[in-house]
């Protein structure tokens, strides 16, 4: 039985790199090189297949039409052109839907993260009876696809007049989401309890509790659920394909659906819709691509 | 307001602003969940079409649900979609969350590549994988022209179609499980993987009977939500074939969605919306039931 | 100790209520432009008119000409339009209709005509046509009075017509020393043709002389037509496709293929040099040298700049026809301003067609006789219009029916092993025909003979 203080020598040997080794520490060492080598490849490879698409399309929206059908296909344009994006701004008013879903987008992520917030404390922070059922409830509603509501909720909506509004979309965020509440109870937990206790002990009410020490403490949270709401709103298509008539009320999400069953398609004006349709989203992903990740996950980055 | 509230005990007010708080969900839960699926189950009992008010069937629905062909081929279909876009994307995320784990130099910069794919919308991810696919003009016949494979179908053909749908749904996913594996395995602490060198423990002995075990808890939540999400795909064969060809893509959600809006028979809609959420119930129920087997938890 | 809690105790700094105003402001402006963009701007002088039609780029020049000419002839009514997605229109008019929020004008299609129609919908505009210039005679329309009858009630007027006709790569036929098609040409004839011209081209293509395919609104479908065959019997109450000329029909429509040759298979198709998919219409590669085309693609042929085309009537067995039908112009039956609705509607059937004809990037053609002969629409395109309009008698007839998208859809599949690999056609058919008798079976209130002949003037 080896000893506790010569496990930590070998790792020791181990961890060091180019100092002070043996024959055999030698061939491991090229053993180890090849490992990072070939781990480093394949890392490389499965990137490229996550990724290249991604770069296919917008390598195709910058091509000519003529170039887009042929094959073999080229991967570089030969004549870097904008065409592909002037056609499809004249076809369909896309300025108009990125502003539609940029407003749809922004109420939605205020909505979800103001009702998600005030539930999400109610309850962590409070104590009432029946607190655990309405959150099993909650959870349970994760389960329910949208498409087993979809019809009741589209004859509310006709009833009440608002559909051909966006008021189908944004309300229900005002109204709470179930993702948004599981993900801010998880993390409010995180917060001592005492400090809310010794707020109320100064006579701070809950709601000040929440705005004051809550919210601040979890600003990290907040971001992240911001980002990945305002992400899903902004590809969501089947919520405003439903409700939504008039095209000029349309969400980029829908607009894109559009070309898809045009009759024509010329792929190098779809690849142009789909990459303006994207771009913001990746731009908020390199900026904040740490909230996006723990928001879409729930889990943060250790090292 | 005053007088009263000053006379209610502490436990009555923090009892009130509780559910206070909750209002608005509470509203959304009446309007926009259980309230309409509540009414689902009223419709799926009767024949509506919109045009004309409801008309009671009482089962008529279920009992013409479970004759009809199409019905059960959207559950094969969406099993078959299931079925291997969840191994797959967390076999393949586990394996590069592995790979991702060691200390070496950039492995934050291809966790941001992989998960890139996770914020483009269904619908620019369908578009662009339709491209793709092109088996005229597509990039992957052309791959794989290379090493002398093909030309494949892909979306073109009722056999390669689904497969299709399902390399889209694991290349989008991937990002999500590589993610969460690599969580779990950055929390399984290394003295265990230490304690197993010392008895003499070989990487893939390591890798079975600790990661394995250790990472039960994130399989199984992996597993939960890849099963719960995949059941409702609905949005991909929307945007890229539409339930073709010939049915072969047809989803159970597409089937509700086609025989509630396309065909406009409300009551057969909700009722096969009410009988896959008590699938996708039973089926969490005994996920969760058959957790303490399959999971292994730290105390 | 207790205390009162109000929220006006919450000491707010002025930086808090700036943001929480800014926040609120700014939700409430975005939330509300809901609300604007689908209020009315009307003022209490003004009528306004809600309108709904079909949202397709190829439409859209018209529309809004249209609505142009119409609003500037009529000061006093405004037309507030409302364009949707043709595949989630019709949810959308029968969500309308559950809610009681129906569109004051709005485009109608003869499938759902009849469901609408018997919700009480749509207005009852017989006296109003009576009263009106309008007759019937002008326009071309099915004589059963499809989309525009209903137990001896007018409801529409026909807006456009949708038909098919036969369209020949004239560049190829002169080739290949051919005589080009002419009008209710024979089967024979057609099988002929289409032999002469399967052939690999000197650049090593294969041609193709025709295009057959699984669908009930071109191919096949049209095949049954002229063999005088229908989909649905008499009453509309049973399907008929099992009669012996409709399987005469289709099986001669899948012997192209796989028989004589002279089409291309759907799985070869896609193999096609230039196919591009998701048009669906192989016409364009140039490789094909008849089609049954429907002018509703217009936009998509107007793209052909490589060969010369050209339509003309189609064949003829028993009849020189195809499968047609139309869109029609309804008032809705709530409607608050009847007399503006019935305004518009005349106009749309009337200048609104000559409107049609004339505004150019149109895909559209005119219901009215008149307009199809106005110069400039026979000016602007290069094919004949006239392959499409002459003959119409033999184009429209009763196939719609209030489960139409369901027995089309159950035929169709059905015929899919048919036209991909032979299978046999008959069985295809008799196999799917107690599903089709179950789907009609879903509307008992629907009989064919609640149609009537419309009043001629």
């Amino acid at each position: 039985m080896r000893t506790k203080p010569e496990l930590e020598s070998k790792k020791l040997e181990f961890n060091q790199s180019g100092k002070k080794i043996s024959d055999s520490q030698a061939r491991t060492k090229f053993g180890k090189q090849l490992i990072t080598g070939s781990v480093y490849l394949l890392l490389i490879l499965v990137a490229l297949v996550v990724i290249f698409p991604i770069i296919w399309m917008v390598l195709t929206s910058f091509k000519l039409e003529g170039e887009v059908q042929v094959y073999p296909p080229t991967i570089l344009p030969k004549a870097w052109s904008l065409s592909a994006y002037r056609n499809v701004f004249k076809l369909y008013p896309f300025w108009l839907f990125l502003l539609n879903s940029f407003l749809i987008s922004i109420a939605v992520t205020v909505g979800t993260l103001i009702s998600s917030s005030m539930a999400a404390f109610s309850l962590v922070h409070l104590r009432f009876r029946g607190r655990e059922v309405i959150f099993l409830a909650i959870l349970g509603t994760l389960m329910v696809p949208f498409a087993a509501t979809m019809v009741p909720i589209f004859i509310e909506m006709a009833k009440v007049h608002w559909l051909n509004t966006w008021y189908p979309l944004i309300v229900p965020a005002f109204l709470g989401n179930a993702y948004g509440i599981f993900l801010l109870r998880q993390l409010f937990r995180g917060i001592p309890r005492e400090l809310g206790e010794a707020a109320k002990l100064d006579g701070c009410g809950p709601l000040r509790i929440l705005c004051f020490i809550y919210v601040p403490l979890s600003k990290s949270a907040f971001a992240a659920l911001g980002v990945v709401t305002f992400i899903n709103s902004w590809n969501n298509m089947l919520a405003p394909l439903i409700f939504v008539n008039d095209r000029n009320k349309m969400p980029v999400s829908v607009g894109l659906a559009y070309l898809n069953g045009q009759g024509s398609s010329i792929w190098s004006w779809i690849m142009a819709a789909s990459t303006v349709s994207v771009v913001p989203l990746l731009l908020m992903y390199a900026i904040g691509q740490k909230y996006v990740v723990m928001g879409m996950t729930m889990t943060e980055r250790n090292k | 307001m005053n007088v009263s509230f000053r006379n209610r005990t502490p436990k009555h007010r923090e009892t009130l602003w509780g559910w206070g708080l909750m209002v608005p969900t509470l509203l959304g839960l009446f309007f926009f969940t259980v309230g309409p699926f509540l009414v689902a189950i009223y419709i799926s009992f009767t024949s509506w079409s919109l045009f004309q008010g409801p008309v009671w069937v009482g089962l008529a629905n279920y009992k013409k649900m479970f004759h009809d062909p199409l019905f059960w081929t959207s559950w094969w279909n969406t099993a078959v979609y299931t079925g291997f876009s969840v191994p797959l994307s967390m076999i393949i995320g586990l394996g590069i969350a592995v790979l991702l784990n060691r200390k070496l130099r950039g492995m934050a910069f291809f966790r941001v590549l992989f998960f890139a794919p996770m914020t483009i919308g269904v619908v620019a991810s369908g578009l662009l994988w339709a491209w793709m696919f092109s088996p005229q003009y597509g990039l992957l016949n052309y791959i794989f022209h290379f090493v002398g494979l093909g030309p494949f179908r892909w979306l073109t053909s009722a056999s390669t179609c689904l497969m299709s749908i399902i390399i889209v749904g694991v290349w989008r996913a991937l990002g999500f499980t590589i993610v969460i594996f690599l969580a779990g395995l950055q929390s399984i602490p290394e003295a265990l993987y230490d304690a197993a060198a010392v008895d003499g423990a070989g990487g893939w002995r390591k890798f079975r009977h600790i990661t394995i075990p250790m990472l039960s808890p994130t399989i199984f939540f992996s597993t939960l939500i890849g099963v719960i999400m995949s059941f409702q795909v609905f949005e991909q064969t929307y945007v890229m074939t539409q339930g073709g060809p010939g049915n072969s893509t047809l989803t159970i959600i597409y089937f509700i969605y086609q025989n509630g809006f396309s065909y406009l028979r409300m009551g057969y809609a909700s009722a096969v919306s009410v009988s896959f959420l008590l699938v996708i119930v039973m089926g969490t129920t005994l996920l969760l039931r058959f957790q303490d087997r399959l999971v292994h938890y730290e105390n | 100790m207790t205390e009162t809690v109000k929220l006006q105790d919450i000491p707010v700094t002025r930086r808090h209520a700036l943001g929480m105003a800014g926040a609120a402001g700014a939700v409430g402006a975005l939330a509300s432009f809901g609300v604007v963009t689908s209020e009315s701007t009307a003022s209490a002088a003004t009528t306004e008119l809600e309108v709904w039609m079909y949202d397709e780029p190829s439409r859209t020049a018209i529309q809004n000409a249209q609505i142009a000419a119409f609003e500037k002839a009529n000061p006093g009514i405004k037309i507030k339009l409302s364009r949707t997605d043709f595949g989630t229109y019709y949810t959308k008019l029968a969500a309308a209709i559950a809610s009681g929020t129906l569109p004051d004008v709005f485009m109608m299609s003869g499938a759902y005509f009849y469901s609408a129609v018997n919700s009480g919908a749509l207005m009852d505009i017989t006296a109003r046509v009576k009263e009106s210039k309008i007759s019937m005679n002008d326009y071309y329309y099915a004589p059963t009075g499809e989309d525009i009858s209903w137990q001896g009630k007018t409801y529409g007027i026909p807006g456009e017509i949708d038909t098919v006709a036969l369209a020949y790569n004239e560049t190829m036929f002169k080739e290949a020393g051919l005589a080009l098609p002419t009008a209710g040409m024979s089967w024979a004839t057609l099988l002929k043709s289409a032999k002469a011209l399967t052939k690999k081209r000197a650049d090593g293509k294969q041609q193709y002389g025709f295009y057959s395919r699984n669908s009930s609104q071109e191919a096949w479908g049209s095949f049954v037509r002229q063999n005088g065959g229908n989909f649905l019997n008499s009453t509309g109450t049973k399907g008929a496709l099992h009669t012996a000329s409709a399987l005469e029909a289709i099986q001669f429509s899948v012997d192209l293929i796989h028989k004589h040759k002279v089409s291309p298979s759907p799985l070869g198709v896609s193999s096609l040099p230039g196919y591009i998919e998701s048009t669906g219409n192989p016409f364009l590669t140039g490789l094909l040298g008849m089609k049954f085309q429907g002018n509703y693609e217009m936009a998509l042929l107007s793209q052909i700049k490589d060969f010369k085309w050209n339509v003309v009537q189609m064949p003829r067995r028993v009849k020189a026809g195809g499968i047609g039908w139309y869109q029609s112009w309804v008032i809705g039956s709530s409607s608050k301003n009847p007399d503006a609705a019935w305004k518009l509607l005349n106009f749309l059937v009337t200048e609104g067609q000559t409107i049609m004809a004339e505004t150019p990037g149109r895909g559209l053609t005119p219901s009215l006789k008149s307009a199809t002969k106005n110069p400039l629409f026979q000016k602007s395109t290069a094919p004949d219009m006239r392959g499409w309009t002459s003959g119409w008698k033999d184009h429209f007839d009763f196939s719609f029916h209030p489960a139409w998208l369901e027995y089309q859809g159950i035929y169709s599949k059905a015929l899919d092993p048919c036209f991909n690999d032979n299978a046999n056609v008959k069985d295809a058919i008799m196999g799917a025909t107690p599903a089709v008798n179950a789907a009609l079976a879903n509307y008992p209130w629907f009989n064919s003979s609640k149609l009537s002949q419309v009043g001629i003037k």
